[in-house]
């Protein structure tokens, strides 16, 4: 990165003001970015009875980690977080591998029957079935109840892969030429060569679609019967949202005594306990995001 | 010979039968590689692609879609010829409308803005933190935009201290489609501009490095080098987006909205909610969806071709 | 070449959806079977009398049963009270439990696929729209000819014949055991009324005054706080007021023409119910933001001080009294008698108890039904009652000298401090009660007993009880009848433009930008709309049944 320096070389007022404006406007979207989910983070780990009245702020009040503890005493929830586990990772290399073999030929502009292909492709963006016929597909190839039902139909993200598509197209054609002219076939450069230019772009979507499994749940409401398989999320999601539909009618409603933790608690603690992990994987990822890539590797 | 961007040396184009056949051999090994794509979107796309067909029928559980009795476009009749369905229309449309004018740019810009910090240490920081507000779920987002206009919120509360009457937001048409669009922003902005900022990453630093030896300053390069870099993510992009025009989903507005601001807040799919989704209503539900479809195909297909047409970009 | 393209591609699609039609026709298009694979055991055919075992299924059976699950009670698989059933029955029991924030989606999809499991919890308004369709077993036969305990019951709430559609039984309905009766009702701060000499109210507009009062005492207070909106709100307050409100508008009114169903917002008493609101509202009594305000948002308001009266689920007001105490050792919610309305008739509504709404619907694909419905006999029996809504006899429960149920103390104090109460993991533990799988089922009865036992019972709940056991206003709800397809999908097309027009009225005249003069025009669009046509459908569906 010494290409840098040599850019600072004109530095001018102008340039000044725009910098200090530029890091004014940041800071203020870190606030406003970063203050919700620490307050929604101190909310989850304060005492009930503040957290029912409203009296948290900036600090947490009478420290207390039992909404977490509840979650995680539930004992189907290790058990759900395993599967998301597995489901995230086996789906997200679905993922990967078939959304690369798809948007790799539709960014040659030789492949014959192109327009046509991506047509296709697009046209699935806004047309389908609904959900019944999906099921019944599901049904038919006797993947209900099983990870496959959950992984096999969200295989490619339209959306993903033509942005995909649109990276791929960036790449130099000069790069793929002279392979050609070495003797590779179309496999062969994909492998060898537009793979490993795309690490942006191949990071970004790694964590668009882990973030997707991550927090998805209706795929698995829909095909999984077992409790056993359920993804964690669906466990999280009752917690959230079973609270703020219950007892509209019929029972005396739940006569709490205690209030260490309420509602509130866990409704915020389960939302900490989904990002975290997301947290954690992002720096890994976002390396890959830094200028140059590709030219670098181009020079070597 | 020229080489055009995307293809290989030595393809002639010559009119002749065998032509046909040259393609594909020359593409044979692309494909290889499309084939199991391909046959994905057949599977979980195209085959339950003929569940539609339950638009034109009274769905029947028991004889299934195909044994469904057919009514033609009685579902469709039933809200095209309702004046109130157009009205969601307008409604749905100008959100989108409104919201792609707003925040469409918004992680375009912010990616610029990162891009442009000569502090690395301060991007990275702030490219980890934008995306958080994506995380919080939807109702937990509501409960605090409620909590953040209520009439002794902390808006009013600054406008008061600035002499001025409070207001009651949520209960104003006027304000539903600014306070929709604007939480909407800021949950996603840091989201959106991952894209942008990994099309930014591969963009030749070379070229900077040019641009200044010939003495452009940093706006200049911003609006020769930099746009134009990212222009085709920004064209493909946009054209989803607006191919999307007609839909909306009814979670975020359905805990916003109220009687008081149905005039601008209900939309085609918070009416079909409160109709009930419940019960036998697949074919009425698949009717509106197939309208929005089409309507969102029609719009795919022209800002696709004006795109093709201003900038030799497009879908196809 | 790029007119062929475009050809080319439309082309190519008619050819995949006419292999996908073709694919669609060649195989039958529901699946034939449980979703859930294969259940039963090998089907025999089971005479009427016992088996020789003296179990309900001769052999060993498996049954799939599906219901949602309440995240403050898990569901363990095959806890005590199913492997207690095992026993008894030879039935064992499987569930196929889903988060109850989604169930109705999920059921939906099972259902519009013809995909049940064995037994189905579904709701009565499910009976209307899927009942013709086939896909759940008429019960009807059974009960008359084979069935004994249910028959008994469903012989002793008449009221009950509203959940058949064209005099067939497609689900069996849970019934409560020994419910506690209450409402939705007015509670207030009692303690501050005795502060600052206030009386208690007598009338709802006492009950304004009282508050207006309070105000000035306290400025910075909201008196009257809300949640759920506009509409909710007016469902909870508009029968006491002289009107009504059902689920969508649609109540029964005993006061009226003998008693027959009126569709509120459409008549003149619910002027009202909006005049009320609104006095309330211009007298600074009412939370500014009652339209808008979150359930979190009002329990802040409660639980902090800042509201002292609400009108809604009425047992809440214990929760808070306990949450208040905390800071403030006097605060005291508590429900008061209901008002007189400006009539001066006193009326209020119960919810539901005996039956609310969740039946058990089988599937009509399922082999040997006679054993299955042997089976659901046996659950609306004593015994059956007994093991799904207190355990295992002798272990967790034992009968007392009249006959009743008890928890062993013992086991139940193991649960004293668990979260987020001791009746809930009690509950969960040993796989019972309504939230569990029971046809004859406990709640409240339950509940009681394990709080007295584990000392969190107070006097307070003794008042509650009282009180509102002794408030001559309540009146028992009356459910929807039947309708028949064609009626429900009018009654929903009408419904839809109906109330999305009357839902952008309300506000206006609570918040007073309309004067409440101006409703009789809005009473006359709602009548063109179809209101009266509305009232129509189901006083007729109502007097079908009765013949």
């Amino acid at each position: 990165m010494g290409m840098s320096k040599n850019r600072k070389i004109k530095v001018s007022t102008g340039y000044k003001i725009f910098n200090i404006l530029n890091y004014t406007l940041l800071l203020l979207l870190v606030f406003v970015t970063v203050y919700p989910m620490y307050y929604i983070f101190i909310v989850s780990i304060s005492n009930g009875t503040f957290v029912s009245r409203g009296d948290i702020n900036f600090l947490p009040r009478g420290i207390t980690f039992k909404a977490y503890e509840t979650v995680f005493k539930n004992s189907d929830i290790w058990r759900s977080y395993l599967n998301t586990i597995i489901y995230t990772t086996v789906g997200t290399a679905i993922n990967i591998v078939l959304s690369s073999l798809c948007a790799y030929p539709l960014s040659r502009k030789d492949f014959y029957g192109r327009s046509v292909f991506t047509f296709i492709v697009a046209f699935t963006m806004f047309m389908s079935g609904g959900m019944i016929p999906l099921y019944l597909v599901v049904l038919k190839l006797k993947l209900i109840d099983t990870i496959w039902a959950i992984v096999l139909p969200p295989a490619i993200n339209t959306y993903n892969m033509i942005i995909m598509r649109t990276f791929f197209q960036g790449i130099p054609v000069s790069l793929q030429e002279s392979a050609f002219l070495d003797g590779a076939n179309d496999l062969q450069i994909l492998w060898k060569i537009i793979l490993p230019l795309s690490k942006p772009i191949m990071a970004t979507m790694v964590l668009f679609y882990a973030v997707q499994h991550w927090n998805s749940f209706f795929s698995a409401l829909i095909y999984l019967n077992s409790k056993s398989k359920y993804p964690v999320q669906i466990l999280l999601r009752n917690i959230v949202i079973a609270g703020e539909f219950a007892d509209q009618q019929t029972s005396i409603g739940n006569i709490e005594t205690n209030f260490a933790v309420v509602a509130t608690n866990y409704k915020y603690a389960v939302i900490i306990i989904t990002v975290i992990p997301i947290l954690m994987v992002y720096p890994f990822l976002q390396k890959h995001f830094a200028k140059g890539v590709m030219i670098g590797a181009l020079k070597g | 010979m020229k080489i055009i961007q995307g293809s290989m040396p030595g393809k002639m184009r010559e009119k002749s039968s065998s032509h046909f056949v040259r393609q594909i051999k020359k593409s044979k090994y692309l494909y290889l590689i499309f084939f199991i794509p391909l046959c994905y979107y057949i599977i979980f796309h195209y085959w339950p692609m003929y569940g539609v067909i339950i638009a034109f029928k009274d769905y029947n559980i028991v004889k299934g879609i195909l044994g469904s009795p057919w009514v033609g476009f009685k579902h469709f009749e039933k809200f095209l010829a309702d004046p109130y369905f157009w009205k969601l229309v307008r409604n749905t449309l100008l959100i989108n409308i409104y919201g792609l004018f707003w925040s469409f740019p918004a992680p375009i810009v912010l990616a610029l803005l990162l891009n442009e910090l000569p502090d690395r240490g301060f991007k990275r920081f702030v490219q980890s933190v934008s995306y958080l507000p994506h995380f919080i779920s939807t109702v937990v987002v509501c409960g605090m935009i409620v909590n953040f206009l209520a009439s002794d919120g902390i808006v009013n509360q600054i406008l008061m201290a600035l002499g001025r009457e409070r207001i009651q937001f949520l209960m104003r048409p006027e304000w539903f489609r600014t306070i929709y669009i604007a939480s909407g922003i800021w949950q996603n902005v840091g989201w959106g501009s991952i894209v942008y900022l990994a099309a930014l990453s591969g963009i030749d630093e070379e070229l900077y490095e040019a641009a200044t030896i010939d003495g452009a300053n940093r706006w200049k390069q911003m609006i020769h080098i930099t746009l134009p870099g990212i222009k085709p993510t920004i064209s493909i992009m946009l054209i989803m987006n607006l191919g999307r025009l007609m839909n909306i989903g009814y979670e975020k507005i359905i805990l916003l909205y109220n009687g008081s601001t149905y005039e601008t807040a209900d939309v085609i799919s918070t009416y079909v909610y409160r109709r009930g989704l419940l019960g036998n209503d697949f074919s009425y539900a698949t009717a509106v969806s197939l309208f929005q479809s089409v309507v969102g195909l029609i719009l795919l297909y022209t800002s696709n071709k004006i795109s093709n047409k201003l900038s030799e970009t497009g879908l196809w | 070449m790029k007119k062929t393209c475009v050809k080319t591609a439309v082309l190519i699609m008619c050819l995949a959806m006419t292999f996908s039609l073709l694919a669609g026709c060649a195989k039958p298009a529901t699946d034939n079977g449980s979703s859930t694979g294969n259940q039963t055991a090998p089907a025999q055919a089971v005479d009427n009398t016992a088996a020789s075992s003296g179990k309900i299924s001769e052999k060993e059976r498996v049954l799939k049963v599906m219901f949602p699950e309440h995240p403050n009670q898990p569901v363990k698989d095959f806890a005590p009270a199913q492997q207690e059933i095992f026993k008894k029955t030879n039935i064992k029991l499987q569930f196929e439990v889903v988060p109850s924030s989604n169930y109705d989606d999920k059921k939906k999809i099972l259902l519009a696929t013809n995909n049940l499991p064995d037994i189905i919890r579904i709701s009565k308004s499910d009976v209307n729209d899927y009942g013709t369709s086939g896909i759940f077993l008429p019960l009807m036969d059974y009960v008359r000819n084979d069935m004994v305990y249910f028959k008994e019951k469903w012989e002793s709430i008449p009221d009950l014949i509203k959940v058949t559609l064209d005099g067939k039984l497609y689900g069996f309905p849970v019934i409560a055991r020994n419910e506690a009766k209450n409402g939705y009702g007015p509670v207030i701060r009692v303690d501050l009324l005795k502060k600052h000499n206030l009386e208690t109210p007598d009338t709802f507009d006492e009950l304004l005054d009282v508050l207006a009062k309070l105000k000035e005492i306290y400025p910075d207070s909201i008196p009257w706080s809300m949640r759920s909106g506009t509409v909710k709100n007016i469902q909870k307050i508009a029968y006491m007021l002289g009107s009504g409100y059902g689920d969508d508008g649609i109540y029964y009114d005993y006061d009226v023409d003998g008693g027959r169903y009126v569709f509120g917002p459409a008549t003149k008493e619910f002027k009202n119910v909006l005049s009320y609101l609104n006095k309330a509202y211009k007298m600074g009594v009412l939370d500014p933001d009652y339209a808008v305000s979150t359930k979190q948002q009002w329990e802040e308001n409660l639980t902090s001080g800042k509201s002292f009266f609400f009108l809604d689920n009425s047992g809440f007001g214990l929760n808070y009294t306990n949450n208040l105490r905390k800071t403030d050792p006097e605060a005291t919610f508590q429900i008061i008698p209901i008002p007189a309305n400006q009539d001066g008739v006193r009326r209020a509504v119960f919810y539901a108890t005996v039956f609310t709404g969740e039946m058990y619907a089988i599937n009509a694909k399922i082999k040997d039904p006679d054993t299955v419905i042997k089976f659901i006999d046996w659950m609306y029996s004593e015994e059956g009652s007994n093991i799904t809504n207190f355990g295992v006899e002798g272990e967790t429960f034992y009968i007392d000298e009249n006959g009743e149920p008890q928890f062993i103390a013992d086991y139940v104090n193991k649960f004293k401090d668990a979260q987020p109460s001791p009746y809930y993991a009690v509950y969960s533990d040993l796989g019972i009660t309504k939230l569990n799988f029971s046809l004859w089922a406990c709640n409240t009865m339950t509940q009681f007993q394990i709080e007295k036992l584990t000392g969190t019972w107070s006097d307070l709940y003794d008042e509650y009880w009282t009180i509102v056991g002794n408030d001559k206003a309540y009146v028992e709800p009356v459910m929807d009848p039947p309708l028949t397809a064609e009626e429900a999908e009018r009654v929903k097309d009408i419904l839809a433009s109906l109330n999305t027009m009357l839902e952008q009225e309300y506000d206006k005249f609570i918040i007073g930008v309309k004067d409440i003069s101006e409703y009789d025009a809005v009473i006359d669009k709602a009548i063109e709309m179809g209101a009266l046509e509305l009232e129509q459908i189901y006083n007729d569906a109502l007097a079908r049944l009765q013949q």
